[in-house]
């Protein structure tokens, strides 16, 4: 600090500070999320995570449009055939639109895709089952079961359970009680044998209220899966309500949703995004797990846990169908991967302590 | 000019284990621009008083029975919410003793600072920045633009409180509560903080409420003090005669117990017999009396009131004055007549 130069009541020589307010003036703040974000980015194997992720949805989604066999097209008769290189025209068969019953978006999707691609369709690049049907159109198919499972999944534990825990923590005393009770009460049910009994259930309730055994299994997951959730989330916002940050927000004349927004849902967040992270892998092992009972999703239509039936069922001790085995294993196993890192990416990304990856904004 | 006036609050907790007289007739007067010391032990009341001033007192299971808070005469207590949340950080701001919770640990030191500005005055956040940088600056902070963008785990304790000073002041607030504010803090960092806070108090014309349990500390900031045990004010003095000459029994002992570098090692610190009592326990009397040694008959019978000195009543009636709830104040202020019975460190301190 010089002696000469003029000084400001902050202490500091004023032409440096008024340089600094000037540049201030014209830089752009951040919000939480924005840096939340940027760090996302940076961080290459979350990114990579996530991108695929992006993928896998888009895949499933748009399958109808893809240019694909029809995933439930038998060729009986026929040896499963191993899988083939694009470029090879083994097994190309003319497209011949069968579906089980479709809804009408997606039948107009497959209409499109009659318009664009006619009747041509792709070889099978990851092999045929033991009925004929093309591996690859399945697998598509089957991921927009797991997919529309981890979104229900995702969406009950995220707004009833967390709406739910966190009600109970910020009001607390008798209501915050009663409430968990429930949930205790709800928590003693186990999950496989509450499906088993709905359906056993079913027999009567399918003339009366028209619910097919798929609509038993999600209700059984809305029931259930947003019980964890509920649970950390009322602890965290008890601990957080308490907490002094909390209080000199209070102290500073900040509203109740204010702090409900600024200071307690940041910090629920994380909570919230690792633990879905780690609902929606367990849901899709389920639903996977049950179909291969034969409790969750029924044929024609597609899963990756039938896949895993089909697999075993054509299997014999002469002639193992590695693929028919290896592909499914695979798509699931990458995409409960890509979730664990993605969670532990955005855990990070919302926590500014871990920059242990040297992930600098 | 009165800035603050706070007149015979009354604060419980009912807990699970019967009802808790956290604060009991408790009255304060803090003027512009000047600085109040609170002094008392853990569990006097002094930060639950502070508190209940800006109406941070959980309910329930915290019950404000009777009083009145008076911020230029508008009554506190009787304030809306909505009301009250104008006020808070911007007419009357605090500083909470533990500045590393005090921060919320996953935004960066420029959003939280700006959240002030943005409930108060409506700035956009571009234009709280600019404010904020300032205020840090003139903390004493360096390189502010860069601190803006730090998390509070980026920084150290002296300037996590740096930063919640400033963050007090954005608004410059009428009063500023400092509750315990160096407790945490190293004794070095301790005093750059007392500088600052008295070079701001110099700068804006704050009225300071220091809390503390620090005597040495409260001698070196405050005008006036005012003693708390068990809920109550013991005694309200000048800081000057309040370390020459206590008049209760409570604050000589406390004074007595203040370790002095003039005194060799050998000698054994004083201590307050006995323990504080069990706040759950409603008391006949006076609360000090069974660890008094200048307990007469009268203590345990009845309350003595909070009474002007034999001295100073002139005093009370001009400026607040000198006041101690002991029956036997006169003989407690002469007790104290050959020169180094009291800590001397303490006036050297100043």
């Amino acid at each position: 600090m010089s002696k000469g130069a003029p000084q400001s009541r902050w202490n500091l020589p004023a032409a440096p500070m008024e340089a600094l307010l000037e540049r201030l003036k014209k830089k752009r703040s951040q919000g939480l999320w924005s840096i939340a974000w940027q760090r996302l980015r940076k961080d290459r194997t979350t990114w990579f995570a996530f991108v695929f992720l992006l993928c896998v949805g888009g895949l499933s989604l748009l399958a109808p449009v893809l240019p694909l066999p029809s995933p439930i097209a038998m060729h009986i008769g026929k040896e499963p055939l191993p899988p083939q290189v694009p470029w090879s025209a083994e097994g190309r068969a003319q497209f011949e639109p069968q579906y089980w019953t479709l809804s009408s978006l997606d039948k107009r999707l497959v209409g499109l895709r009659q318009l664009a691609f006619k009747q041509w369709q792709t070889g099978p690049y990851l092999g045929t089952d033991s009925k004929g049907r093309d591996l690859l159109s399945r697998l598509v198919w089957g991921s927009r079961t797991s997919l529309f499972v981890a979104l229900a999944a995702a969406l009950t534990s995220l707004v009833i359970g967390v709406l739910y825990g966190g009600f109970a923590g910020l009001v607390g005393g008798p209501v915050d009680r009663i409430m968990m009770r429930i949930v205790d009460a709800l928590y003693a049910l186990p999950f496989t044998f509450v499906v088993i009994f709905a359906l056993g259930l079913l027999g009567s309730l399918h003339s009366v209220a028209g619910i097919g055994r798929e609509a038993v299994f999600f209700i059984a997951i809305g029931a259930l899966y947003w019980l964890t959730m509920a649970r950390v989330v009322r602890g965290q916002v008890l601990s957080l309500k308490r907490s002094e940050f909390v209080l000199a927000a209070r102290a500073q004349g900040a509203g109740p949703l204010r702090i409900l927004f600024t200071h307690v849902v940041p910090n629920v967040l994380s909570v919230v995004v690792v633990y879905l992270t780690l609902t929606i892998p367990s849901v899709m092992l389920s639903e996977a797990f049950l179909s291969f009972l034969g409790l969750g999703v029924e044929p024609p239509k597609v899963s990756w846990g039938l896949l895993a039936v089909d697999a075993l069922e054509a299997a014999s001790p002469l002639n193992v169908y590695w693929w028919l085995i290896l592909f499914p294993a695979l798509a699931i196993g990458c995409v409960l991967l890509a979730l664990n890192m993605l969670g532990d990416g955005l855990r990070d990304a919302l926590d500014p302590h871990s920059d242990r990856r040297g992930v600098q904004t | 000019m009165k800035v603050l006036e706070v007149r015979s609050l009354r604060v419980r907790f009912d807990t699970p284990a019967g009802p808790l007289q956290a604060v009991d007739e408790f009255s304060l007067e803090l003027e512009a621009g000047e600085t109040v010391a609170l002094v008392g032990e853990s569990g006097s009341g002094k930060s639950v008083a502070s508190q209940a001033i800006l109406g941070l007192i959980p309910r329930p299971p915290g019950v404000i029975e009777t009083g009145e808070v008076l911020l230029s005469g508008e009554n506190l207590l009787s304030a809306s919410p909505e009301r009250l949340r104008q006020i808070r950080g911007r007419e009357i701001a605090i500083v909470f003793q533990d500045p590393t919770a005090s921060l919320h640990p996953l935004l960066p030191i420029g959003l939280q600072m700006s959240e002030v500005l943005e409930v108060h005055e409506g700035l956009s956040r571009r234009a709280a920045r600019v404010r904020c940088a300032k205020a840090l600056g003139e903390v004493g902070l360096s390189d502010p633009e860069k601190r803006l963008d730090s998390y509070p785990h980026e920084l150290s304790g002296g300037m996590r409180q740096r930063v919640l000073i400033a963050m007090a002041l954005l608004c410059n607030p009428k009063v500023l509560i400092a509750d315990e504010p160096t407790t945490a803090l190293d004794s070095t960092v301790q005093v750059q903080i007392l500088e600052l806070l008295r070079k701001l108090q110099h700068e804006h014309g704050t009225a300071i409420l220091f809390v503390s349990h620090d005597l040495g500390l409260v001698a070196r900031v405050a005008k006036r003090v005012q003693v708390m045990y068990a809920g109550r004010v013991v005694e309200i003095a000048d800081a000057e005669e309040l370390y020459a000459r206590p008049m209760h029994p409570y604050t000589l002992g406390l004074l007595q117990s203040v370790p002095k570098l003039s005194r060799s090692g050998e000698v054994r610190l004083e201590s307050i017999p006995g323990a504080p009592p069990d706040p759950l326990q409603h008391v006949v009397g006076c609360a000090f009396a069974p660890r008094c040694s200048f307990v007469v008959d009268q203590c345990t019978k009845h309350r003595p009131p909070l009474a002007a000195t034999a001295r100073s009543v002139l005093d009370v009636v001009l400026v607040g004055g000198r006041r101690s709830a002991c029956f036997e104040r006169e003989r407690v202020g002469r007790t104290v007549t050959k020169p180094g019975a009291l800590p001397g460190d303490l006036g050297r301190m100043r």
